[in-house]
């Protein structure tokens, strides 16, 4: 009887609608459209793009970035800053292991640091560790001092769960730096010894992150899987496939089929597509990024502050965010954003106005030549500008490009790709740039290198002595408010002066099947993928 | 040739009123436009074919007919320059080459047969790559790619026509080099270089798009057809219009030289239109 009754259920229950076990179950997998192969996936030769959608699952830095943007541990357990602000004692998380088995200890903090130090390896990441004890000896140009030389180490190992990092002067950003992606942690029994350009290990990498990589077929996908003894508790998907389709229309079209599942930063053009598709849903944000105009002010005619005055007013960037950005483009009075504790309100937003534009160019000397473009000493008014091809940059230049004919400026516009895009930049071989900055969470990252006199991405030139003393003193300050003060009067020299004309901050928004529970937008670059680790999915 | 031109026949002709159409839209395009090239109206951007903008408005809310009028010029001057340019070389190499034999010959033709083991596009990327876009530079470098077709075809004829009767006859009265080259066998050649070059305009014209949709033709915001059929790849989700007009004058314009062509080389080629009466000396 029971043998029958066996029987019977085994015949009914599939008709019953219980699927055979590998049918309709729940994918417990996503597809993800990324739009190129990483570079490599070792954190310390971090470059951008999409190093960062993979980055984030493979690797544990030693502190994130909550929503509030500020930093709290991950692979740390506690910090501790001495009185002078010069060394932090940093105790870290204890059974925490690598893909490999391998425990996670101190060591490996201390290898990581150290590699970034170190001049032979192509880190980007690099200057923002400028603060250590040993960084001028390092990374001297002529007769760099070896690490085992140096006679106090910038890192120090002092037991198997605890390092201290030693600094030179008190820099208040230093926890901001040390935070995921660009400051996720290495595994030195993998690596020691070998050069971290040309190891292996960039394309096999081994993290402590929630997912391991099983799989790099070159051009076209990656695939993670969930690493079960994550120490933050075992992801709930069990896979995500990186799919790389270089087309953003094909990405889209791949999205509104369900061929993949999510797509970070489609074009804003796509977002009334995308509202009125019911299987997907959206995500907003604000970023700390900044898009604006460079001016090489060793070019005679921008040299002229009234000259770069006047194009700031000849731009009309409200119709830009409105239309080009459909409103996904914030506004800017500066290079740190509304979103940040250090925004200043003191500083207005430049107003379009195109007549005060001609009335500054009047008084800088120039009058209308025949073809209608301004000429002064028998010299044009014409201006190149370089343009990364990059999210919707091309279309602004091209917008701007017009805007500025009206009031009598000639522009060229020169789209790049991003490797020659750089290349100008960083010879400051361009008259004008539209420059994509990523931005900083804190300020003093980004606004040091773009600003300070002498830095190597201060390419146009600009100088001036308070904003020097400005920027050196916010960085070490002790206290948000002293730093707020100085950033709030170093945003205001720069709207006065223009080295700089920033445009708007692009938002950051992603496009997803809305059966994906636990997406949660970060203002960084990429940020939402910090959250997939949680992601669930659930019809 | 009078009398070739006649007989072209409908296939010829069709492809004569495209080219036509071509000709004038490039010589009366700007008056025609509705608006300037580059005239933006964001407030606009992405709007479809309508009574205002008959074929609809691009990514920065410019007039898609009004750019599609002055590019007509911008592909016609590209085509044709640099066609005159190849064929201009290849003429004067085929023709050396030709009638001279000999060592010119050898290494003339030593040089084609090197420009022509190299993908010509791949070339032309390379120097437009290095030498930056302008319309001169694509005119010279398209030119400068593709005369060695010419040039080998030149020297058949040449080779053909310099044993024919005629040209033994004035050879024999004492004409020179250069008269016999230029009033007897380059003249009788020419009705099928024209032939050939009319078929060559409409690849320039596609080699020319294929440039701009790489983003290494003309520099923006001149309104190259193939320039703007990259630019409608964008967003080829949200307005179909802006990649599909391009595209037809693209197609429209290749497919009109193509016709001409062949209906020229129907007309004058005389291996095709009599067949019996095949010039003697084999080429």
């Amino acid at each position: 009887m029971t043998r029958l009754v066996g029987v019977v259920l085994a015949l009914a229950l599939p008709a019953l609608g219980f699927p055979a076990p590998c049918a309709a179950e729940a994918p417990r997998q996503i597809v993800m459209g990324i739009e190129t192969d990483p570079r490599s996936l070792n954190p310390v030769l971090f470059r951008g793009g999409t190093e960062f959608d993979l980055l984030w699952q493979i690797y544990d830095s030693l502190f994130e970035l909550g929503h509030d943007l500020v930093p709290r541990p991950v692979l740390a357990e506690s910090v501790q800053v001495s009185r002078d602000g010069l060394t932090y004692t940093i105790r870290l998380k204890s059974g925490v292991t690598w893909h490999d088995g391998k425990p996670f200890t101190a060591e490996d903090v201390a290898f990581t640091i150290r590699e970034h130090l170190n001049p032979a390896n192509a880190s980007s990441w690099r200057s923002n560790f400028h603060a250590f004890v040993g960084f001028p000896e390092l990374t001297a140009k002529e007769n760099p001092v070896p690490y085992e030389s140096l006679p106090r180490k910038p890192v120090e190992v002092l037991d198997r769960h605890t390092v201290r990092l030693n600094l030179r002067y008190p820099y208040a950003p230093l926890l901001t730096v040390l935070v995921s992606p660009q400051g996720a942690i290495l595994p030195r029994h993998l690596l020691e010894g070998q050069s971290l350009n040309t190891a292996e290990f960039n394309r096999k990498p081994i993290g402590t992150g929630p997912f391991r990589l099983v799989e790099w077929r070159r051009g076209e996908r990656l695939v993670l899987e969930a690493n079960p003894d994550y120490h933050r508790g075992r992801p709930a998907l069990d896979r995500v496939i990186m799919q790389i389709i270089p087309e953003m229309t094909v990405r889209l079209a791949q999205l509104e089929s369900g061929g993949i599942q999510f797509l970070r930063s489609p074009a804003p053009d796509a977002i009334p597509a995308i509202r009125r598709n019911p299987r997907l849903t959206t995500l907003f944000g604000e970023d700390v990024n900044f898009r604006g105009i460079v001016f090489q002010l060793e070019h005679p005619a921008l040299a002229d502050r009234r000259v770069r005055q006047a194009i700031a007013f000849a731009i009309d960037t409200k119709t830009i965010r409105q239309t080009l950005g459909r409103g996904y483009m914030t506004e800017a009075n500066g290079p740190i954003p509304p979103s940040s504790w250090a925004y200043t309100t003191k500083v207005k937003p430049t107003p379009y106005d195109p007549e005060r534009a001609r009335r500054l160019l009047a008084e800088a000397g120039y009058s209308a030549g025949r073809d209608g473009v301004l000429v002064k000493d028998g010299r044009r008014l014409s201006l190149g500008l370089v343009v990364e091809v990059y999210e919707n940059l091309v279309d602004v230049a091209a917008a701007i490009q017009q805007q500025l004919k009206t009031v009598g400026v000639e522009v060229s516009v020169e789209p790049l790709e991003f490797g020659a895009w750089s290349d100008r930049f960083m010879k400051g071989a361009y008259d004008l740039l539209l420059l994509a900055s990523a931005g900083s969470v804190d300020p003093d990252p980004i606004s040091y290198s773009l600003f300070r006199t002498g830095q190597p991405r201060n390419t146009n030139g600009y100088s001036n002595p308070r904003v020097d003393e400005l920027l050196d003193r916010a960085r070490s300050a002790r206290t948000q408010t002293e730093r707020k003060a100085l950033y709030a009067e170093f945003v205001e020299i720069l709207d006065e002066e223009k080295p700089i004309h920033v445009l708007y901050h692009q938002q950051r928004w992603y496009a997803f099947d809305r059966r994906y529970k636990g997406f949660e937008h970060l203002g960084v670059s990429a940020g939402v993928l910090q959250s997939l680790r949680r992601v669930r999915f659930q019809p | 040739m009078r009398v070739g031109l006649a007989v072209m026949g409908a296939r010829g002709w069709s492809g004569a009123l495209l080219v036509g159409l071509l000709v004038l839209a490039a010589a009366a395009g700007p008056a025609l436009a509705p608006q300037d090239y580059a005239e933006q109206d964001l407030t606009r951007r992405l709007e479809p074919p309508s009574a205002a903008h008959w074929l609809g408005t691009d990514g920065l809310g410019r007039d898609i007919l009004s750019r599609l009028l002055w590019g007509a010029r911008l592909s016609l001057a590209i085509g044709v320059g640099a066609t005159a340019l190849a064929v201009a070389v290849g003429i004067g190499a085929g023709a050396v080459a030709g009638y001279f034999r000999g060592r010119a010959d050898r290494m003339l033709m030593r040089a084609t047969d090197v420009f022509m083991c190299i993908p010509a596009l791949f070339l032309v990327l390379i120097v437009v790559a290095v030498f930056g876009a302008s319309v001169r530079n694509t005119v010279l470098v398209i030119g400068l790619a593709y005369w060695p077709p010419t040039a080998r075809f030149v020297r058949g004829e040449v080779l053909a026509l310099r044993g024919q009767p005629f040209v033994e006859a004035a050879r024999a009265l004492g004409a020179a080099d250069l008269h016999i080259l230029g009033g007897h066998v380059l003249r009788n050649a020419m009705p099928l270089v024209l032939t050939q070059a009319s078929l060559f305009v409409a690849n320039a014209v596609l080699i020319e798009s294929a440039l701009s949709f790489l983003g290494l033709g003309v520099p923006p915001p001149l309104p190259s057809w193939g320039a703007m059929l990259a630019d409608g790849r964008r967003f080829l989700l949200q307005g179909w219009w802006i990649a599909t007009f391009p595209g037809l004058a693209i197609f429209l314009v290749v497919l009109g030289f193509n016709l001409l062509g062949d209906g020229l080389r129907e007309a004058l080629d005389p291996r095709l239109a009599a067949p019996r009466r095949r010039r003697g000396v084999a080429a």
